[in-house]
């Protein structure tokens, strides 16, 4: 059991918190780094195609991920400002429409997210969007006042 | 410092607008956003077929305080913005790395 904390601790060592040294790992210690890592929460923004929004929060739905927010953007990429004729003139398009999803998930969760994101808005074109992720200090549920894991 | 993201009901952005800046927090950005949490929306009939009503329009605020503030704008926006039915929305905040106010070139706290 005890071992098994301490792998848990391992793993997580990736994210740049503050680790606790295992030299002098005793059982409290452990159980306060859980506590302490349980609550590391991410927003991943990803910024996909309108027709994806769908498929997305299907598939994240599917993932057992729920909640999320979308929100209308423009923007471009490396591929900026490419002429497109409409009617024989020429115009430069560089700012296009995209929906911007937000989620927030818990850190454990966070890679396998990305992973479902990328896979269902991908169509393999260029504009298919980034995916960013943060780390989030805190969550507070309005309606509650809970805060935490538990407000996600 | 700290951005504070808000997701709001729209009739309560006025009511924490004015106590954001009661508070002494002055300066915000607002955005229509849409979106949904755990009730995954709600369903609803429209001429006999049922609809889930999934993405909800909600306004989402942004605020940057400095660190000292942030519990302070946390707590007026929660008290504030509260129904205490389920939809009142949530709060994320992030750490930022740097603020620059872009008319005078001054970054950290002095540009919030």
């Amino acid at each position: 059991m005890w071992l098994s904390s301490v792998k848990f601790i391992n793993c997580q060592s990736r994210q740049d918190l503050q680790q606790p040294k295992l030299a002098s790992t005793g059982l409290i210690e452990v159980s306060l780094a859980r506590v302490h890592l349980a609550t590391i929460m991410k927003k991943i923004e990803a910024i996909i195609r309108h027709h994806k929004l769908d498929a997305v929060k299907e598939a994240l739905m599917g993932a057992g991920i729920q909640g999320m927010t979308v929100a209308e953007t423009r923007g471009y990429g490396g591929q900026h400002a490419s002429p497109e004729v409409y009617r024989g003139a020429e115009y430069a398009v560089d700012f296009l429409p995209r929906v911007k999803v937000e989620v927030l998930v818990d850190d454990h969760e966070c890679d396998a997210a990305v992973g479902v994101i990328a896979k269902a808005a991908r169509t393999g074109q260029v504009g298919d969007g980034r995916i960013m992720v943060s780390k989030i200090e805190e969550v507070v549920r309005v309606r509650t006042g809970e805060s935490g894991a538990s407000a996600l | 410092m700290k951005k504070i993201e808000a997701v709001l009901r729209h009739y309560k952005l006025e009511d924490v607008k004015n106590a954001l800046t009661q508070a002494g927090i002055t300066g915000m950005t607002v955005t229509e956003v849409r979106g949904f949490g755990r009730q995954r929306g709600h369903k609803e009939t429209y001429r006999g077929a049922e609809y889930t009503v999934d993405f909800l329009p909600k306004v989402k605020l942004e605020v940057v305080v400095p660190d000292a503030e942030a519990a302070k704008a946390i707590e007026t926006i929660t008290t504030v913005a509260r129904t205490g039915q389920i939809g009142d929305g949530k709060i994320f905040v992030t750490a930022l790395a740097e603020v620059v106010r872009i008319r005078t070139g001054e970054t950290g706290s002095e540009a919030i």
